[in-house]
């Protein structure tokens, strides 16, 4: 069947876009109703393809009374639905099937200086990671905006398109109040490059879990997440004369002697625990965690011995975690959408399924893609952005 | 070819990609996307003489537009459930009631319609049957999908 492709408007060109509606300033429990996201002027007009984000901030629980309910609007101030329609989480089914995103069919356009309004019905605001703020509640509207003009998508020159994809790591701290926005700009080298898909990944951290008598449980998790927490290795031996607990690093090995002046408390995980903890070196390398010992428990919840390799490093978490508000720039520093957004909303991987950039988003040779990130997770992390596109060989 | 037109984004899905419409004033219509939502009484599960089915019930197409139905999905549903449909004209849209684990939930990626399906403007889509087979307390609600066809003067 013959494919036909999308144009605008003869003299047009269309650029990807999201505008986006901070939820956290919203009370939970509470409806929302005539709520806005202005289509600021200078944007072009916009183009809505998909709504998203509803289950970011209204209850979903499950049920009927508890589940949140919206209605939005279009330039004219018609509603698109009927009634207020109940944001899904699918029923019985999981959230990956849901419908926390609308496909709007064929498109809606809004002009500048409108705005996409909306009602929505039982906030609840979803929490961050670290359980306490709402950055991540947020709404998406996401389609085009279009500007006069010629489309920087049309090269000067005759071309070959080859797949390529970035990869690049961003360093990310836990969450700072307020958050702190981390910059990378990574330079696009040999040839231009169009940027089609994202998908964020963030690298687990090595750790491992040895268990020993009365049910004493020793986790180790290196503090740097990724492979390069792999390499770490934690010795727990027995005690050769009467000492305290011991720690020594050498590298990334980490020899702990068990102590043997009091018996009863020095060999349970707990206390060697706080000494791999309290100890600097072991403690820049791994953080530790160790059975607390009950009162008058018998047996006493002791420490394994052995050689303990750290595991499992750079394994990808779950996509469908918020783990940053991000913005992405094209070739001109402009952002591509108009605040920063939770990753989820734009990651392929996470449960929103769509990290699409339609049209792509061309980025000249000695150009720079530079993405902001501002992290909502509870500890370090390292994220791997993987920029899916292709490159322009001349020829 | 117009120097604009979108290259194909195998990466995203069809709905995102834009469609191309042919312009109002040769169809006549203009499209406007719109969900007709079903809100069917609850439903009981039966016994004890509760409500465990619902006949011939209805969702009332607007009188401002023709409505051309792409699709549906479940908006929301806690059990199990069949259901069958008809249209204004009493034409059967199925042979039998239709079990909901056939059904979408997702806005995104509804249960289509191909041919898409039209209702005029003051019609109905008409729930022949909606029964509930979880026998527990069953919510539901159903969006159907599609635009209003807004009638504009035709290009002489």
């Amino acid at each position: 069947m013959r494919q036909y492709l999308y144009s605008p408007p003869r003299g047009y060109y269309d650029l990807p876009m999201l505008w986006s509606f901070d939820g956290s300033v919203l009370t939970d429990g509470v409806n929302a109703l005539n709520q806005q996201v202005p289509i600021y002027a200078g944007y072009g007009d916009f183009i809505l393809r998909r709504s998203l984000g509803f289950d970011r901030v209204l209850a979903h629980a499950g049920g009927f009374s508890g589940t949140g309910q919206f209605q939005v609007r279009d330039a004219q101030g018609r509603y698109l639905q009927q009634i207020p329609q109940y944001v899904n989480i699918g029923g019985p089914g999981s959230l990956l099937q849901n419908a926390a995103q609308h496909a709007v069919i064929n498109e809606l356009s809004f002009r500048e200086n409108t705005q996409i309004k909306f009602d929505l019905y039982n906030v609840l605001r979803a929490t961050d990671p670290g359980g306490t703020t709402h950055y991540s509640a947020q709404l998406g509207f996401h389609g085009v905006r279009r500007l006069k003009g010629s489309s920087p998508y049309v090269a000067g020159y005759r071309y070959r398109p080859k797949t390529y994809i970035y990869v690049f790591p961003v360093n990310l701290q836990a969450q700072t109040a307020p958050l702190t926005t981390v910059t990378t700009a990574l330079p696009i080298v040999n040839y231009d490059f169009e940027l089609w898909d994202l998908r964020l990944i963030y690298e687990g951290n090595a750790s491992f879990t040895a268990t020993g008598e009365g049910q004493g449980v020793l986790t180790c998790t290196a503090v740097q997440s990724g492979p390069a927490g792999d390499s770490i290795e934690v010795i727990i031996q027995t005690a050769v004369s009467s000492t305290p607990i011991t720690v020594s690093v050498t590298g990334n090995t980490i020899t702990v002697t068990l102590g043997t002046l009091a018996p009863a408390t020095l060999e349970t995980t707990y206390a060697v625990a706080q000494a791999l903890n309290s100890n600097p070196l072991s403690s820049s390398l791994i953080t530790s965690v160790g059975t607390p010992v009950p009162p008058y428990s018998t047996p006493i919840p002791s420490c394994p011995t052995g050689t303990f390799p750290l595991t499992g490093g750079g394994g990808a978490l779950s996509g469908n975690v918020p783990g940053a508000l991000m913005q992405v720039y094209d070739q001109n520093g402009v952002g591509v959408f108009y605040s920063p957004v939770v990753d989820l909303f734009v990651n392929r991987l996470s449960y929103y399924l769509n990290g699409a950039f339609v049209p792509p988003i061309v980025y000249q040779q000695n150009t720079q893609l530079k993405v902001d990130m501002q992290s909502l997770l509870v500890s370090a992390a390292t994220a791997q952005l993987h920029l899916f596109g292709r490159q322009r060989i001349p020829c | 070819m117009n120097p604009a037109t979108y290259p194909m984004n195998e990466y995203a899905p069809s709905y995102f990609q834009g469609a191309n419409l042919a312009p109002s004033i040769e169809t006549g219509y203009d499209p406007r996307p719109f969900t007709y939502l079903y809100n069917p009484p609850t439903l009981f599960g039966g016994g004890a003489g509760n409500t465990s089915l619902v006949t011939n019930d209805s969702v009332q197409i607007d009188v401002d537009s023709d409505f051309l139905m792409f699709g549906w999905y479940i908006a929301l549903f806690t059990g199990a459930f069949q259901i069958q449909l008809a249209d204004s004209t009493g034409y059967n849209l199925m042979s039998g009631a239709m079990n909901s684990g056939a059904l979408s939930q997702s806005s995104s990626d509804p249960t289509v319609f191909s041919p898409a399906h039209p209702f005029p403007a003051g019609g109905r889509i008409q729930i022949v049957e909606l029964e509930d087979l979880s026998g527990a307390l069953n919510n539901t609600q159903i969006a159907f999908v599609g635009v209003k066809l807004f009638r504009v003067r035709r290009q002489g």
